[in-house]
């Protein structure tokens, strides 16, 4: 009894000590695969609850999105009188989608949309609240569905800088509350005050450049170390977001096989 | 037969209200009690070792699929079930732990159940939520987790408890 015990146990904790946050999504991937309709039905009598917030926000977002359309018209009008414009051309391709699970009670969050690699979904694809915030990112994918890395774990990793700043730091979270992350390793001598916006850099692998993070809450200054730790309020709200928007780096892969070459 | 329906019937309840509640119930990042504890903790006392030992797999395994833990839900499902026997045995004492019968508040006594059922789920929580933070450097935030999360789950376990071997209830029937 004890042996078979001691050989249970043994092979647990080796599939848990050479586990990693994909082993977990792989692990979630199975699961929605066999019971995602039961999260999905689950996840649409919930969405009426949020209705109105989210009227109100895509509201907004909209009427910033035709002010900036305006804009962007009067220079398209212009360009087209001389090329044709194509949008496959473009760097960044945008599917929206439904958060169908979503945790924030653990160490290690994940949430599941309804999109899988059928609808064009892959792993490293962005994840962005509807109003343009960081969210999170894919890291694993069935035909209809994908688990992606909630900025609300402990292994999820960024890059993020102050809005007016060239300086950045490394965006994680400690576990703790899920109202904030951390931007750690940012110099001391960055230009930066309580209030201030954070946004995603140019150097992130699964993120467009300029994503809303969150605003500065608290600067955490050391005498022997050369780098701030800074407090952010995110922009997302975990508890209330139940649609997302995924953005594609259609150069991901281009720019991932050339640097491999280098290598 | 009968027991066998009971307890796969009761195995299924626990695990949608452990993914369709209580993993979806998004209070704060202290609160999440495991309810599923109760599957191992209210099989019959006179259950052979080994039975136990493979319900706790059995529970374990399909806790971990469920939450995409690796192995967290199992290491902590194996560790209960080896030392239910143990665990019975002190608080219930070995006269009634031999005896048999399910081990719920109506048929041993609430203030038996409640500390067997608060040895069990501090067991299993001081693992979860240990192996769930990967780390000891937030050992106070994990204290804390196991305090609040062990007595939530007690009460929800008495709760299962109650409907599953009322008062009423043949226990005697089962062995």
């Amino acid at each position: 009894m004890g042996a078979i015990f001691i050989i249970l146990e043994s092979l647990s904790i080796h599939f848990y000590a050479n586990s990693s946050a994909y082993t977990q999504a792989k692990l979630l991937t199975v699961s929605n695969a066999m019971v995602g309709w039961i999260n999905s039905t689950f996840s649409s009598v919930g969405r009426y609850f949020h209705l109105d917030t989210e009227n109100h926000l895509l509201v907004n977002r909209i009427a910033e999105l035709e002010n900036t359309l305006e804009a962007y018209r009067a220079v398209v009008d212009e360009y087209e009188l001389h090329h044709k414009l194509d949008t496959s051309e473009l760097k960044f391709r945008h599917t929206p989608a439904r958060v169908i699970n979503n945790t924030v009670s653990h160490q290690q969050n994940f949430i599941t949309i309804d999109r899988g690699f059928g609808d064009g979904v892959r792993d490293g694809m962005a994840v962005l609240t509807p109003d343009g915030c960081m969210f999170g990112y894919v890291v694993s994918c069935s035909e209809r569905y994908a688990v992606c890395m909630s900025m609300l774990n402990t292994e999820f990793r960024a890059s993020g800088r102050p809005t007016h700043s060239g300086e950045f730091g490394s965006i994680s979270w400690d576990g703790k509350d899920r109202r904030y992350v951390t931007l750690s390793e940012i110099p001391k001598y960055t230009p930066i005050q309580v209030g201030d916006t954070i946004v995603s850099t140019a150097y992130s692998f699964y993120f467009p450049e300029g994503v809303r993070i969150g605003t500065v809450e608290h600067i955490a200054n050391t005498d022997n170390s050369p780098s701030s730790t800074i407090r952010v309020k995110l922009s997302a709200d975990f508890m209330t977001t139940d649609k997302v928007v995924l953005v594609e780096n259609r150069d991901a892969e281009i720019i991932m096989d050339l640097e491999e070459s280098v290598k | 037969m009968y027991q066998g329906i009971r307890y796969t019937l009761l195995l299924i309840v626990l695990a949608l209200l452990q993914s369709l509640v209580f993993n979806q119930v998004q209070i704060s990042v202290y609160f999440n009690p495991l309810i599923y504890v109760a599957f191992v903790m209210l099989l019959p006392m006179r259950t052979q070792p080994i039975i136990v030992l493979m319900c706790g797999l059995l529970v374990g395994v399909l806790m971990d699929v469920t939450m995409g833990l690796a192995g967290v839900n199992t290491i902590a499902s194996l560790l209960t079930a080896y030392l239910r026997p143990l665990m019975l045995r002190l608080v219930m004492g070995r006269d009634n732990a031999v005896e048999g019968g399910i081990p719920a508040p109506m048929q041993v006594g609430v203030g038996k159940f409640i500390s067997y059922a608060s040895v069990f789920t501090l067991v299993q929580s001081v693992v979860f939520f240990a192996l769930e933070a990967m780390t000891l450097r937030y050992a106070h935030l994990i204290a804390i987790k196991v305090v609040l999360n062990t007595a939530v789950t007690v009460a929800l376990v008495m709760a299962v408890a109650a409907f599953f071997a009322p008062k009423n209830y043949n226990n005697s029937f089962l062995d």
